[in-house]
């Protein structure tokens, strides 16, 4: 009875002291941590310039700021991106934590070279989020400058952008959200590569890091969302055009919304209509294993936003024949992105994965070939718009000054 | 006379030892146990000294003498006892007196004194409740009752005429467990008051009450209600076995028979529901329940429960039953606020910072700027605080309890994060428990959840949501480990019975409720075997594994 008291409490006493004598395993307080919210990548002498775009949350909602910017930008240098990070911690008094990090921008030069040390990492840290969105800087602009500017709207440079990226892609729909784990998948593909959303300043690039940036109501140096970078492999091969990147939106069935303008034969004036639901299948026809053909098959549902013609909007038979010019128009879009890629030789529509997937058989013996076989392939875009609704109005009011 | 009783006293005390039974055993001071027959001599004068003797002369003790019989016949010596305070003078007066009094009895009855107690029994008094008692401890004990007896010279009986009386608070307004909507009647010190306030709701024969007396020295009042028909008879055993199985001096309150009869004492769950309302109490006796009650409080006890029971309030039923249904999923959800929100806090702003929403944390982390503590010591300061406060709101005198509230609440709240040594979602953290513990209508439940409350802050500081999911884990198989008589504490839950599911979480309208048995009567599958209920203060058993279920 009483060694079996003593045993228990002596059992008691070693649970109470693995618990105490463990520690408080990783904890790390709140003020001890720096907070990334984003990361550029440039090429240095060394190797790559890490710069860490780190929040100062007393500027931004605390009642002791000291009316500094809301983010500070850290980097240094070093043969990896680690070791540039590591280098980093010169500078910064805090741990740098980049579990809140939405935006990794990789610098044109850097993306020309290959990408797949940079994607490793990103994959393989613990901390950093595969929801993580990366971006190209093009050419003239160093990565650096896009983590070091100051927008007026957000005080977050990169969660502003990861926001403009996501309203333009649901307004506009030239490029869309592309997260660390889009890009393995892309590099992933044979014989393509991922695409990748490319930023850019508008206007002074020194202004742009600068807080009397924010005193202008035309702010001199503005962030924009780019064009969109083609890779091939992990190598950044080129760009796609506005036009293009719609066509690439669109062929990769993640288009939201995008606009379509059109010229009515009437009175040769604009037709300008949205396209606020659409739906991309991509078929593939492999009777001819070496000569593939792509069926794109695209159905927008459209609505009519602005029309400057007195045309009877009512009539169903006008109203096919502006279907009719928007298929073509959006045909045109989405052949000149294929165009484009197949220049490039770099299958980012992923057409060699739905030949897998249709057809193993015909694939396992065409993908030694799939090099070559992919810029000569046919890409059929078959196009079938619905006009939905003409919003307020069915006719414009010029429908009525004709009439009379 | 007197060596008589002393050695009888003796032998009792000798078989005591003995056996050891608890009820009858001997309790050094006062003795009103000599219940020796022998001490009804007959012999009226030392019969009351004796009285007078046990008692210790007090002066509420009330012996008047008198003689029944017509002056001119021959009388009988007589002697009514009652005791000032307890019993009602006036009916003593009206009606006892008076009877005896108004009394005249065939003059040869008066040599007989039984038959002239039993005339008197039969024929004098007008009163409903009374009998005789051959018994001088009962009888001792029914004075001390209230009761008033009637002692005849030459008689080894006495007539016990029920009297009771004395001052009782008047049955007020619940102050614990209010409702909205429902009976606003409360129970009260008194039990007899206190089994009437039942019966008045549920008028059926099937309602058996049994009472028992508990505490060698108080000799409290214990009423066990059951409906026969729905109760289970394993059920009612087990309960009487284990009360008679108490041994306490005193019962001043039925948290006292509590601690004796619950299945587990290292638990802070309470595995006994307990009540001040009438309604409540007889609804659970209608599911099959049991209702104890205790002279003295107007608590009663309420088994078998289980976990859900406590997240039951009698407007539950007042109230329809879609909003019933929000209710009583909100009390769940603050029961989860108040075991968890200042854990989840400290575990998400020490380990998890990536799990904070980014302009959350922009937020979090420019209030902790300059705060000199870790957040497990903010956490537990405010907590410690929190419950200072509100320590010292219930104890205060009502007057005072809004000044305390005031300064503690508003100024110290204000004040403390002013100075910047806690931040302010610190303190929307507590408040928000706090106010979460406030919602769970029943109160024991919610202490167990402050308790509990406080592992788990420590489990999240040390370890983050990896030592709350641990704490989580252990804090559920020790929940499923308890029972209460028999039946599994997350009863409905697990074992899963679909038909209790009716009126657990949810309230479905009354009309899918009109199965009788609809809760109990389910459970009856599950309470285990009655040997495999771990028997209570029982020697020998202590030390068994078998018994203890930890």
């Amino acid at each position: 009875m009483v060694q079996k008291r003593t045993k228990t409490a002596a059992f008691l006493a070693l649970a109470f002291l693995i618990i105490i004598t463990s520690g408080c395993w990783d904890a790390r307080e709140l003020n001890r941590r720096a907070i990334v919210s984003g990361i550029g990548i440039d090429r240095s002498k060394e190797g790559f310039l890490v710069s860490l775009q780190v929040i100062i949350a007393d500027e931004i909602s605390g009642k002791i700021g000291r009316g500094g910017t809301p983010t500070s930008v850290y980097s240094a240098s070093g043969r990896s991106v680690v070791e540039a990070m590591r280098n980093v911690s010169l500078k910064v008094p805090r741990l740098i934590s980049t579990a809140q990090t939405r935006m990794v921008v990789i610098s044109e030069e850097v993306a020309r070279e290959g990408i797949s040390g940079i994607v490793d990492f990103l994959d393989r840290d613990s901390d950093l989020r595969l929801s993580t969105q990366l971006y190209v800087a093009r050419k003239g602009t160093r990565a650096l400058d896009i983590v070091s500017a100051i927008t007026p709207l957000g005080r977050i440079t990169a969660y502003a952008l990861v926001q403009k990226t996501e309203l333009a892609a649901n307004e506009l729909g030239a490029n869309f959200s592309l997260e660390i784990d889009d890009v393995i998948r892309g590099l992933l593909a044979p014989g393509g590569g991922p695409v990748m959303n490319g930023l850019n300043i508008l206007g002074d690039l020194k202004k742009s890091g600068d807080k009397s940036n924010l005193e202008r109501t035309n702010a001199q140096g503005v962030v924009i969302i780019d064009d969109m970078a083609i890779f091939k492999g992990d190598k950044l091969v080129g760009w796609m055009d506005l036009e293009e990147c719609k066509g690439l939106v669109w062929a990769m069935n993640k288009m939201k919304k995008t606009v379509v303008v059109v010229k009515d034969e009437t009175d040769h004036e604009e037709i300008t209509m949205d396209v606020f639901e659409t739906s991309t299948a991509t078929k593939v026809d492999i009777s001819n294993p070496l000569k593939p053909v792509i069926q794109l098959r695209v159905k927008p549902q459209i609505s009519i936003r602005e029309a400057g013609t007195s045309t009877d909007l009512r009539d169903p038979r006008v109203l096919a024949k502006i279907e009719e010019k928007a298929n073509k128009v959006i045909a045109a879009k989405l052949e000149g992105a294929v165009a484009k890629a197949q220049g490039l030789k770099s299958d980012i529509f992923y057409f060699g994965q739905q030949i897998e997937r249709q057809n193993p058989k015909v694939w396992s013996r065409i993908s030694g070939q799939w090099e070559a076989i992919y810029p000569t392939i046919e890409v059929r875009c078959e196009v079938e718009s619905i006009i939905r609704n003409t919003q307020m109005r069915d006719r414009s009011y010029k429908y009525n000054i004709k009439s009379k | 006379m007197i060596r008589n009783r002393s050695r009888g006293r003796t032998g009792q005390q000798n078989r005591n030892a003995q056996n050891g039974d608890s009820l009858k055993s001997e309790v050094s001071g006062k003795n009103i146990n000599s219940s020796d027959a022998r001490a009804f001599s007959g012999h009226l004068k030392s019969m009351l000294d004796l009285i007078r003797e046990e008692s210790g002369n007090s002066p509420d003790i009330v012996i008047r003498q008198f003689e029944i019989g017509e002056p001119a016949s021959r009388q009988a010596d007589a002697a009514v006892v009652f005791l000032n305070g307890l019993s009602d003078e006036r009916t003593i007066n009206n009606v006892v007196m008076r009877s005896l009094i108004e009394f005249k009895p065939d003059p040869n009855l008066v040599t007989d004194p039984d038959r002239l107690m039993e005339t008197i029994l039969n024929e004098a008094l007008a009163s409903g409740d009374c009998s005789i008692h051959m018994d001088w401890k009962d009888m001792l004990l029914s004075v001390l009752s209230g009761d008033t007896v009637i002692l005849l010279e030459g008689c080894e009986k006495a007539l016990v005429i029920s009297t009771p009386g004395g001052e009782w608070r008047a049955v007020t307004e619940p102050s614990s467990q209010l409702v909205v909507r429902g009976p606003k009647d409360s129970f009260v010190e008194s039990i007899g008051i206190n089994i009437s306030l039942i019966r008045r709701r549920i008028k059926n024969p099937d309602l058996w009450l049994e009472t028992m007396k508990i505490g060698t020295v108080s000799h409290t009042h214990v009423g066990i209600m059951y409906l026969k028909s729905l109760a289970d008879e394993n059920l009612v055993e087990e309960v009487k076995r284990r009360l008679h199985a108490i041994k306490i001096e005193a019962v001043l309150e039925s948290a006292y028979i509590e601690e004796f009869i619950q299945d587990e004492t290292f638990t802070p769950f309470p595995t006994v529901f307990n009540t001040e309302r009438p309604d409540v109490a007889a609804g659970n006796l209608l599911e099959g329940r049991i209702v104890l009650l205790v002279d003295g409080t107007p608590f009663v006890l309420i088994l078998p429960t289980v976990f859900a029971h406590f997240f039951q309030s009698p407007e539950d039923y007042a109230q329809r039953y879609d909003i019933t249904i929000l209710m009583r999923l909100i009390r769940y959800i603050s029961f989860i606020i108040l075991l968890l929100g200042p854990s989840v806090y400290i575990a998400l702003t020490t380990f998890h910072y990536e799990m904070i929403p980014s302009l959350l944390l922009i937020s979090f982390v420019a209030q902790r700027e300059g705060v000199p503590f870790p957040a497990f010591v903010e956490a537990m300061l405010m907590e410690v605080a929190f419950e200072i406060l509100r320590e010292a709101g219930v104890r205060m005198p009502r007057a005072i309890g809004q000044t305390v509230s005031i300064v503690g609440a508003l100024i110290l709240g204000q004040a403390v994060v002013e100075a910047g040594i806690i931040t302010p979602v610190m303190v929307i953290v507590v408040a928000l428990t706090g106010i979460a513990s406030f919602a769970l209508p029943a109160y024991n439940l919610s202490i167990a959840g402050r308790l509990i409350r406080f592992c788990f802050m420590v489990l999240g500081g040390m370890f983050g949501f990896y030592g709350i999911t641990l704490g989580l884990i252990a804090l559920v198989a020790h929940m499923n480990s308890l029972r209460s008589f028999g039946v599994p504490y997350l009863a409905p839950l697990s074992p899963f019975v679909m038909q209790s599911q009716k009126d657990t979480i949810l309230r479905l309208p009354f009309w899918t409720l009109n199965n009788r048995s609809r809760k109990i009567g389910n459970h009856k599958t599950n309470i285990e075997k009655a040997e495999e209920i771990a028997p209570l203060g029982r020697p020998g058993q202590q030390d068994g594994s078998g018994g203890n279920r930890q």
